[in-house]
């Protein structure tokens, strides 16, 4: 008995140590590196092919979103409230590694076959169940705020004169309440809350440290902030809790602490009353390594959804969890086989006929 | 036991010697003022005794026509005592019981009677009628005589120190960085023990004299040829390591514990300094902390021991906003340093250049070459013209992307020049002298009219100095190769019939085979006979730089998975591609870390990164690349 559990605990640290994980991996019908959206269920799918090309399948019917060349690159962004969905084309992905070049923004609306181009920018994201959609300007260190199917839209100018290569948190409270952050001449980040109605910009958070960023989630009833290290010289992850309705450092609860500097990418809407983030576990494990867990937001307990030791980042993918690691996609949770749901074949030229 | 000797029985027996004073002077009995007596009474008595035997001796009508010529010849008591006075006791203290070296001493200025370079002597004698008298000789006379009755070898042994002869003597003891406290006190007692010691002592003090002294000082040393020739001798063709050992010999050679602290010091700021590191290490980051860029030694001396001393100077001060804020901090770069060899001995901006590719593959062009930059210009138009030379090697400047374009005026066709952007004083190819050639083509304006680019704040076609001359307007915050907005002037009035042509795609690893040989990897190996490859593992890495001491591995992996501190994933098959160099490999807290520089990073500023990192963000990228090509390759 002594002897069997030796030799588990060896098979798992062995794995461990090789990398190797034992959830489930994705899989699909179509090869996962064209794909850019799968719906939970599968239904719907979005992804490019070698011409550069974005097509969108869903009923047995493939339409062409976008066209490119071979150096394209497709980032598609969807949302918890799953209603519509925001897409970066990248024409020089392949050949111009730039971290500011500008893309195309496009949004495509649920139950849409057809884009629309809103802009250019980077790191598009969809805010108060997908009616705006923000995205930023790195030359002009600008956030644009494009309100869904019109033409409104407004912007926020940073003060980041520092670093060229910041990317600011942001969450819409309401359409007249934004909460970004950005860096001041001293190198210090910001949380800032902009009234847009008044145009007053008050600073609610402002973290003394150089080497420590804010990170932020927001869902139905709270807002969650983040304070983490960048790097050795700073060393510590707080998260803090506040009710959605009343934003306050002040009147936030700190629901989370760790002497370590953990990666975070949190996740407050995948499941209610848990907060998911990327966690480092050297004090747990006495070496260098990290994991994605899930923070129960009522006895605070951590339990580790992922097991390859030198986890990066998860992705919500409409509903499943995933985690991409080491060139493979694996389910931390929802479902993992979705080959019956994703279709490859274009539409039937007679099929086509019939329905016209 | 010497320093012992320097320290405690000298600073005692001198003031004995001062009080008691009776086995040494005729004079003797006049010093009973007491036996506490304050340091400025006993250098009144003295002064006073100096005085009193200086009068004696001008009072002697005899003139010493040699001194062979006389008996039992010494050192005067009082002049001796001025010696041990005088003198700085870490000299008196190698006296020992040695003549040879007391003279060794003498000679090389080491030992002084008074706040003056000793150029004369009070000595006794006997004259025929075996009376005891005094008589002033010249230093030299001195040593000449003496050398004729006893340490004749001195003489000889000065013969290897001087201007002609230094060289070829120190070659022969070289001085080998010691690795411990141990062996750099034994060591340095070898030094000492040396015959010749005082004479290595002398050249320390030339260097010592030159660079400390005040400008009369200097100027006085410059009257004597033969320093002056010594110092510029040795400044000439001594590295920067062995002048350090020979000032800080000189300096500390009776103090261990100083004289070992460069050599057993941790931290690669004062290895540097020393010469274990290029001294380009410790100056470049130097200047990126302050802007200034001359420095000496000594301010060389005072930085390194800001950054051990303050280690946040490197996180603020790394960035002019052209690469990833914050940095880390000194401590931990000079960690990394140390396992470094990536040549870092100049300057590039990461987000002025914009296409990282370019970043990369000019940092591993630079290391391969290992030639500091000879021209001047801006941070980001160096990396261009970098480039351009490897398109050139390549025979592939057809290929250049960056074209000043015009219609000539004979048969309207097109023509394109290349260029580089930004501004390059030295290169035929800069932005401002490639537009003022199209511009003569095509408007007839002199092509000697170089267009300077001016920032859209200042340009104001109202002053005098924008109203003549042509001038490109644009946002210079903004405008890199990707994204800039221009607008062209000449004597006020706008240019439209020159165009600016051209992006900044290039493939780093080739994307299809078509046009492999284009890729910038491709062009650096061929052009440069290079082999590359490839790093699978981290034992593939470790046997690679193990077998290559110069190598360094180069690759392109997704940002989000390299820094997920930084950058975060979303969205299905997301990536921000960054290519990197790794040039190192060390243990950190029982940990293998690979030092590793991120092309948004500054140059001089490697991190400890952990290989499993980099694996997962090269192998995500593999997972979206058109050719599915694994892209990490050592390069050598």
């Amino acid at each position: 008995m002594e002897l069997n559990k030796i030799l588990f605990i060896f098979i798992f640290l062995a794995s461990s140590a090789w990398g190797r994980s034992e959830l489930p991996e994705l899989a699909t019908k179509q090869s996962i590196e064209n794909i850019r959206f799968l719906s939970k269920n599968g239904t719907i799918t979005i992804y490019q092919q070698r011409s550069g090309s974005l097509y969108l399948a869903t009923n047995y019917k493939v339409f062409e979103l976008i066209k490119g060349n071979s150096d394209t690159n497709y980032n598609v962004e969807s949302s918890a409230s799953r209603t519509n969905i925001a897409i970066e084309q990248d024409l020089t992905f392949h050949k111009n590694y730039s971290l500011l070049k500008n893309n195309k923004i496009f949004t495509l609306l649920k139950g849409a076959n057809t884009v629309k181009e809103i802009g250019e920018g980077r790191y598009p994201k969809l805010h108060l169940e997908d009616k705006w959609v923000s995205f930023y300007k790195p030359y002009l260190k600008e956030l644009v705020f494009h309100q869904v199917g019109s033409e409104l839209e407004f912007k926020i100018k940073l003060s980041n004169k520092l670093n060229p290569f910041f990317i600011p948190e942001v969450q819409m409270l309401s359409d007249n309440f934004i909460i970004y952050t950005d860096i001041n001449k001293d190198g210090h980040t910001g949380l800032i809350l902009y009234d847009r109605r008044a145009g007053k910009f008050d600073v609610i958070l402002k973290v003394p440290d150089i080497n420590r960023k804010v990170e932020l989630c927001l869902n139905k009833d709270h807002f969650f902030v983040a304070e983490l290290g960048l790097n050795l010289n700073s060393q510590k992850t707080i998260i803090y809790s506040m009710e959605r309705a009343k934003i306050d450092m002040g009147k936030s609860t700190i629901i989370y602490e760790s002497d370590f500097n953990d990666f975070g990418n949190l996740n407050c809407t995948y499941e209610k009353g848990f907060l998911y983030f990327v966690k480092n576990m050297e004090k747990e494990r006495q070496r260098t390594s990290y994991e994605v867990v899930k923070l129960n937001l009522k006895d605070k307990k951590v339990s580790i959804l992922s097991d390859v030791m030198f986890a990066t980042n998860y992705i919500d993918m409409d509903g499943n969890l995933l985690l991409p690691y080491q060139g493979t996609y694996y389910v931390l949770a929802g479902a993992s086989d979705l080959k019956k749901f994703d279709l490859l074949k274009k539409q039937d030229p007679k099929l086509k006929k019939e329905n016209e | 036991m010497q320093n012992l000797y320097s320290k405690y029985i000298f600073r005692l027996a001198l003031p004995a010697l001062l009080l008691c004073g009776q086995g040494f002077s005729v004079y003797a009995q006049e010093s009973k003022k007491g036996i506490i007596e304050s340091l400025q009474e006993l250098v009144k008595i003295n002064q006073a005794k100096v005085q009193k035997l200086e009068t004696q001796i001008k009072g002697q009508t005899e003139v010493i026509s040699s001194l062979s010529d006389l008996q039992d010849v010494k050192i005067n008591p009082i002049t001796m005592r001025n010696l041990l006075f005088y003198s700085d006791s870490k000299f008196t203290s190698l006296i020992d019981q040695d003549e040879c070296r007391f003279l060794m001493l003498l000679e090389s200025s080491l030992l002084k009677e008074s706040s003056q370079t000793l150029n004369t002597l009070v000595v006794d004698y006997l004259d025929e009628k075996k009376q005891p008298k005094s008589a002033i000789v010249t230093l030299k006379d001195y040593l000449e005589f003496k050398y004729k009755k006893s340490c004749s070898t001195n003489s000889d042994i000065k013969e290897l120190y001087n201007a002609a002869s230094w060289k070829k003597t120190y070659e022969s003891m070289p001085f080998v960085a010691p690795k411990n406290i141990e062996t750099c006190k034994v060591t340095l007692n070898k030094t000492i023990s040396n015959p010749h010691f005082p004479y290595i002592l002398s050249i320390g003090k030339v260097l010592y004299d030159y660079e400390t002294g005040s400008k009369s000082a200097k100027s006085q040393l410059n009257r004597s040829s033969d320093i002056a020739s010594l110092y510029k001798t040795v400044t000439e063709n001594l590295d920067f390591f062995n002048l350090n050992y020979l000032r800080n010999l000189y300096q500390n050679f009776d103090d261990p514990q100083e004289f070992c602290k460069p050599y057993i010091a941790e931290d690669a700021w004062t290895k540097s300094l020393n010469g274990e590191l290029p001294l380009y290490v410790l100056k470049r980051r130097c200047e990126l902390i302050s802007n200034r860029s001359e420095w000496d030694t000594s301010l060389l001396t005072k930085c390194s021991q800001s950054l051990n001393k303050k280690p946040e100077l490197c996180s603020k001060g790394d960035s002019l906003g052209q690469s990833l804020f914050p940095s880390i901090s000194c401590d931990t770069i000079s960690d990394a340093l140390q396992s470094s060899r990536l040549y870092s001995d100049y300057f590039d901006c990461p987000s002025n250049v914009d296409n990282l590719s370019l970043i990369n593959s000019t940092r591993v062009i630079n290391h391969l070459n290992k030639i500091p930059y000879k021209n001047t210009g801006m941070c980001s138009s160096l990396t261009f013209l970098n480039l351009y030379e490897l398109f050139e090697k390549a025979k592939q400047t057809d290929l250049w992307r960056f074209k000043i374009c015009y219609n000539d005026r004979a048969d309207n066709s097109k023509i394109c020049l290349p260029y580089i952007p930004g501004t390059l004083p030295d290169s035929p190819l800069e932005e401002g002298k490639v537009l003022s050639l199209a511009m003569s083509k095509v408007n007839g304006t002199p092509d000697t009219a170089h267009c300077k680019i001016v920032d859209k704040s200042k340009y104001n076609p109202g002053l005098l100095e924008y109203s003549i001359g042509c001038f490109v307007v644009t946002d210079t915050n903004l405008c890199t190769p990707n994204n800039c907005d221009r607008s062209i002037y000449y004597d006020k009035k706008p240019v439209t019939n020159v165009l600016y042509e051209g992006d900044l795609n290039f493939d780093y690893f080739p994307n299809d085979f078509i046009n492999e040989q284009y890729s910038l990897v491709k062009m650096i190996t061929e052009s440069m006979k290079k082999s590359g490859k490839i790093i699978r593992s981290l034992t593939d890495l470790e046997n690679y730089f193990k077998d290559f001491k110069d190598a360094i591995i180069h690759g392109v992996g997704c940002g989000e998975d390299l820094y997920p501190e930084y950058f975060k994933k979303t969205m299905l098959n997301q990536c921000m591609p960054i290519p990197f160099i790794i040039d190192g490999i060390k243990m950190d807290k029982g940990q293998k870390k690979i030092i590793f520089h991120a092309s948004i990073d500054q140059l001089q500023s490697p991190r400890m990164q952990t290989w499993n990192l980099v694996f997962n963000a090269v192998s995500n990228f593999r997972l979206i690349h058109p050719l599915s090509t694994w892209t990490m390759y050592g390069i050598k």
